[in-house]
């Protein structure tokens, strides 16, 4: 039950690399005038279903990820006002609630296989099962798959799943998976630009894990040694629940007054973070150069604590203050208005994966090209995607992470960007994401 | 009674040295790696000192809410479960005032805790809670179980959960140092209201008219209000000064917390149990002593330990651990329960009579598998198989009387059982190629059975409410510290295979006499025959003398061990029995599901199973039939009336998921026999009159040798037995 509390942990732990908006090119309507037909499960003459299935309502934990839902409902509505739907079909979008359930989490992925074409923006912390994801049959009742482009995969077997292309890419490199030690690889955030900006040598400090999933920690594992090796040392580690009050971060703040520490980073999510800084604040520390986070705290919430000025947060979307420096931030902002936020940004980008799959689709084998099996197969060549400039480039054919982010600072209430300086633009040097060996199975 | 009371010490030690050897190796090994340094230089003043103000806030915390369950305890014979919740609504309303309406902070304060918390607690005791004075004591713990449900439901329903809330502390971040410590305002502020209400409340109850008539209202309603005192009036009383109490606990802990959250304030009060069993339910100096025992005991490890991955989670169950022991180390002479026996009695049906149930059962299942699709015969496969989980309450809870909230953990075990024994990867090889094979679902009901004896060791000693506590802990400490081990279910959960029977996959679709089923119906009536099966096991022991034994030690303990009633082993055999089943449909469940994880068996997760169970009638399997469809129908609405086609409906029905099993369970203060022994009894015009004696409604007698026979019923006799329960 616990479990529901990480989910910006995985968000910000799997951010990706790569490229370009060049098969961004609208083709929807490129085959405008070959009678249409049902090309497959969930495309009719005029309508294309996506599923997107999200843990939502559960009584534990009400509206965990809604953003995931209104980011691709958004996205749908988009497309169609603007870009003529897909494959020259009407999207249609049913929002599958997998309760914080495994049950009714695989009950989606069996509806969903019958009555939509692919999933977009998966976010469910209980995909246990994929059988029935990898088994799905597709119109000839062909076990093709159901094509997913999913937000949230917490298991391995998702992450990895054949079907599933995330658009936040493991750190797991999955060939690896069932090796000891695997290899890991992921984004370092902003280590090199604060090593440069601090000086090598002069960043030591707290690392703190969300300690209430073993998965969520783990993710936070490769991506806190890869910083070490980097170059921030180490002064101590500490493993905290989300649940925890302000009061119980007194020992971890004591450590950064012990060891004078310059650094510090809580892999939790934005309240957690908030709650580290708050204490710090009430004990007087006054060492610390970098209150690191991932994009986990870009939330409003962060805004609203006075404390937390000065926080850095780096993302791999371009910032919704910017979102006039690049197109597709611009319609994200304007069709999902005050509901823009991480979960949103990113469950609208895999929309925009998947339209890019299906243009592609198209621009080969016609709108009545497009079934599970070419999409499942165009996929695999999705290596430099960058949602039309708006995230950081990635490859997600290869399920490898972004190197790319762009890091702001909390000042005066406001998120102002510090790296770097140009608006809507990323920090993609291959410096910044870090490869090595773990045994975390 | 010497030899008994001796019988039953043995295993008291045994568990007492077993969680001595567990705290004291998880301790040892979670020592802090000092990577040289001397335990001088960790142990410092300042670590020290830091340690005390920590501890002592979030003890005191615990205690304020602690003594306000003792008080609620000690005036109404009433464990409210609800505690944290009530705190939680009132921390809520405490927002809103001061943070959503701009109200004066202390005037905010004020208001949530002098006007809004008492006359809650007042309407609460009105409502729900004075109907219950003479309910059996599974009803009285279901009711506050859903009161719990449904004001965590409606609070996510007023408050949207996605919007971000946080409370501003008492004098911002102003306050003093104690040596290099320092310590802000609000939190002194906590630990000195922690203080004065241990002791101010300790002199409402012991020193004042009022308090004594609180006292003496539970200790006899009637005869205290001969005596003049107003028994309605003090047991509200009672229950405006708990809530408030559970209110000041609640804005003090939202004060620590940077974003306000349903789940949050309403759990962490569970950790206050233990304080208030250290308190034995009714000294609240010692219950004081033991909210700050759990405050100092997390701060210490938060500052001098380190868990290793393995124990990782040990930091979480050290109030479970503190509970447990505690509920060890209670005098026995202190452990009563207050039992009541049934209002209407249900029949034991006849073996034909249960046949015919049974057959009906099977044959709408099988209709239903022939005529829904996978979606639908998925769903109707998970209602048996929470009747399955439930049926495992029918002799534990529903006729030997013993309150168990670990029932998911054996069902933990079973599906571990499982995957190690009947599933491909990982297994064990006992048999090589046994992929889905049925007899895994023997081998689970056996190695549950272990685990059941581990919680009837102390159940021997332990009765009623104290049990229901002990098992919360069983079930909490096998959460965190056993299935989370890799070798169990680790990170991710292990897959489950799906079961097979000769060379069948029962998740496969398959035609029978020109009809088609679809995946999974294979499963469901497979399901549907196990709990038919093991249902007619069941109300067949019932008939057996073994039955009748279960009942006679429920109805007098005492008297059932004067007539030579081994109550050790019947209790050992129930429990084994009990978990057995559990372990089954556990088994049967991760199958299903095709996988296996903590967070499928975690305590909370067992919650609605007892609570639905109890709300059909748990001492019938007809009843647990009801359950399981109740449980399973408020997640089934909604997806069967989705929002992209219903949108308003869908909206209702969302909101009655969230706080529709909390009713059912409130409900049941009104109808303790569950809902099937009500319309039962409506049915053939037995419905107990006001004022009739409990029992009146039971039959004479057998009508025959497979007739229906009557259960033995009526008033108990309050006797206590050192030793022997009550």
């Amino acid at each position: 039950m616990r479990r529901f509390r990480w989910v910006a942990v995985f968000a910000a732990a799997a951010m990706m690399t790569a490229v370009t908006a060049g098969t961004a090119v609208a083709q929807s309507s490129g085959g405008a005038k070959e009678a249409l037909t049902a090309s497959d499960v969930g495309i009719s003459p005029t309508e294309i279903r996506i599923g997107v299935i999200a843990d939502t309502g559960s009584s534990l934990a009400p509206g965990l990820f809604q953003g995931s839902v209104d980011g691709v409902q958004a996205w749908a509505k988009y497309m169609n006002e603007k870009e003529g739907g897909l494959a020259g079909r009407k999207i249609v979008v049913d929002a599958y609630d997998s309760g914080l359930n495994p049950n009714l989490t695989r009950n989606a992925i069996i509806e969903a296989c019958g009555k939509d074409f692919a999933i977009v923006g998966t976010s469910a912390l209980f995909m246990n099962n994929i059988d029935d994801l990898v088994a799905c049959k597709d119109i000839k009742g062909a076990a093709t798959g159901l094509p997913d482009y999913p937000f949230t995969t917490t298991e391995v077997l998702h992450q990895c799943s054949p079907v599933s292309f995330p658009i936040n890419p493991s750190t797991l490199d999955c060939t690896t998976k069932d090796q000891k030690p695997q290899t890991y690889r992921g984004p370092l955030g902003a280590t090199s630009y604060y090593l440069k900006k601090f000086g090598k040598g002069s960043l030591h400090g707290l690392f703190a894990y969300p300690s209430d999933l073993k998965s969520a920690k783990n993710s936070q594992v490769p991506a806190f040694t890869g910083q070490q090796q980097a170059g921030i040392k180490q002064d101590a580690t500490f493993d905290i629940s989300a649940r925890a009050p302000q009061s119980e971060y007194t020992p971890l703040v004591q450590s950064i007054k012990d060891n004078q520490s310059t650094y510090a980073r809580h892999g939790g999510n934005d309240a957690q973070n908030i709650a580290l800084m708050k204490e710090a604040k009430l004990q007087g520390v006054n060492t610390v150069k970098v209150w690191d986070c991932s994009l986990q705290c870009y939330t409003k919430n962060v805004l609203n604590a006075p404390e937390t000025e000065g926080l850095y947060v780096w993302t791999n979307f371009v910032p919704f203050e910017e979102a006039k420096t690049n197109k597709m931030a611009q319609s994200f902002v304007k069709y999902t208005g005050d509901k823009a936020d991480g979960y949103s940004a990113q469950t609208w980008a895999a929309g925009v994966a998947l339209r890019d799959v299906i243009n592609n689709v198209v621009e080969s084998g016609g709108n009545n090209g497009v079934t599970r099996a070419a999409v499942l197969k165009e996929s695999a060549n999705l290596h430099d995607f960058d949602a039309d400039g708006m995230i950081g480039v990635r490859d997600m054919g290869a399920r490898v992470p972004t190197s790319c982010y762009a890091l702001l600072q909390v000042k005066s209430g406001k998120f102002v960007r510090v790296f770097p300086k140009k608006a809507g633009t990323f920090d993609c040097n291959d410096k910044n994401v870090y490869n090595l060996k773990l045994d975390l199975s | 009674m010497e030899r008994l009371r001796s019988r039953q010490n043995l295993p008291n030690l045994i568990g007492a040295l077993l969680v001595a050897l567990l705290v004291g190796y998880v301790v040892v090994s979670g020592w802090r790696d000092v990577q040289g340094q001397s335990w001088s230089s960790i142990i410092t003043l300042d670590t020290v000192r830091n340690t005390l103000v920590q501890g002592l806030t979030i003890g005191s915390i615990y205690a304020i809410a602690a003594s306000g369950l003792v008080v609620t305890y000690t005036t109404s014979g009433i464990f409210n479960f609800a505690q944290g919740a009530m705190g939680m609504f009132c921390a809520y309303v405490y927002w809103t005032l001061k943070v959503d309406w701009g109200v004066q902070p202390l005037l905010a304060m004020l208001i949530a805790v002098l006007v809004f918390a008492p006359l809650f607690g007042a309407l609460v005791e009105r409502v729900l809670m004075r109907r219950l004075a003479d309910a059996p004591l599974v009803a009285k713990l279901v009711v506050t179980i859903g009161l719990m449900v449904a004001l965590m439901g409606l609070a996510v329903t007023i408050w949207d959960p996605t919007v971000s809330r946080a409370i501003p502390t008492f004098f911002g971040t102003d306050g003093f140092n104690i040596g290099q410590t320092y310590v802000p305002w609000f939190r002194f502020i906590t630990i000195v209201t922690g203080i004065v209400l241990a002791v101010v409340i300790r002199i409402v109850l012991y020193r004042t008219r009022l308090g004594v008539a609180m006292r003496a209202v539970v200790d006899h309603r009637e005869l205290a209000a001969l005596n003049g005192a107003r028994p309605g009036r003090t047991s509200a009383f009672a229950w405006a000064l708990g809530t408030s109490m559970a209110a000041l606990a609640g804005i003090f802990l939202a004060e620590e917390l940077s974003n306000l959250s349903v789940e949050t304030l309403t759990l962490f009060i569970v950790n206050a149990f233990a304080a208030a069993i250290i308190g034995r339910l009714k000294s609240l100096p010692w219950t004081y002593v033991g909210g700050i025992l759990i405050g100092i005991s997390i701060a210490f490890q938060a500052n001098f330990l380190t868990w290793k991955a393995q124990w990782g989670d040990a930091s979480f169950v050290i109030p479970t651990v503190i509970l447990f022991v505690a509920l060890l180390f209670v005098p026995q002479a202190r452990i009563e329960g207050r039992q009541t026996t049934s209002k209407v009695t249900p029949r034991v049906p006849t073996m034909r009579r249960a046949w015919a149930g049974m057959a009906i059962l099977f044959g709408f299942m099988l209709i239903n598998a022939a005529y829904w699709d996978r979606i639908g015969i998925r769903n109707l496969t998970l209602v048996v198989l929470y009747a399955l989980l439930m049926l495992s309450l029918v002799p534990l809870t529903g006729w030997s009387g013993q309150i168990s909230l670990a029932q998911i953990t054996f069902a933990g075990v079973g599906a571990f059982a499982m995957y190690k024994v009947a599933s491909s990867s990982d297994g064990w090889g006992i048999i090589p190629g046994a992929n889905g094979a049925v007899w895994g679902l023997v081998v689970a009901g056996v190695l549950a059975v272990p685990f059941g004896l581990l919680i009837a060791l102390p159940a021997v000693r332990l009765q009623g409410l104290y049990l229901a506590l002990a098992t919360m802990a069983f079930a909490l400490m096998a959460e965190q510290l056993f299935f989370e081990q890799e070798q169990v279910f680790g990170t991710g959960g292990k897959r489950v295979a799906p079961i097979r029977l000769f060379g069948f996959g029962l998740n496969e679709p398959f035609k029978l006499l020109g009809i088609s089923f679809a995946e999974d119906a294979a499963m469901l009536i497979f399901v549907t025959g196990l709990f038919c099966i093991m249902g007619m096991g069941v109300v067949a022991l019932r008939r057996s003398a073994y039955g009748r034994r279960l009942i006679a030690m429920r109805d007098s303990p005492a008297a059932s061990a004067t007539l030579g009633l081994n109550l050790f082993g019947t209790k050992l055999g129930v429990f084994a029995l009990s978990a057995a089943i559990a372990g089954v449909a556990g088994a049967v469940n991760g199958a299903y599901l095709g996988s296996a994880s903590t967070p499928d068996f975690q305590m909370l997760k067992g919650l609605p199973i007892l609570l639905l169970a109890v709300v059909g009638g748990v001492s019938i399997v007809s009843g647990v039939v009801f359950g399981g469809f109740a449980l399973q129908s408020f997640a089934w609405l909604v997806t069967l009336f989705p929002a992209s086609s219903y949108p308003t409906l869908n909206k209702w029905l969302v909101y009655w998921s969230r706080i529709g099993p909390g009713l059912a369970g409130i409900g049941i203060g009104r109808n303790p026999d569950g809902a099937v022994v009500e319309i039962g009894a409506a049915v053939r015009g037995e419905r107990k009159k006001p004022g009739a004696k409990p029992g009146a409604s039971a039959p004479d007698g057998p009508d025959g040798p497979d007739g229906p026979e009557p259960e033995p019923s009526g008033e108990r006799p309050t006797l206590t037995v050192a030793g022997g329960g009550d």
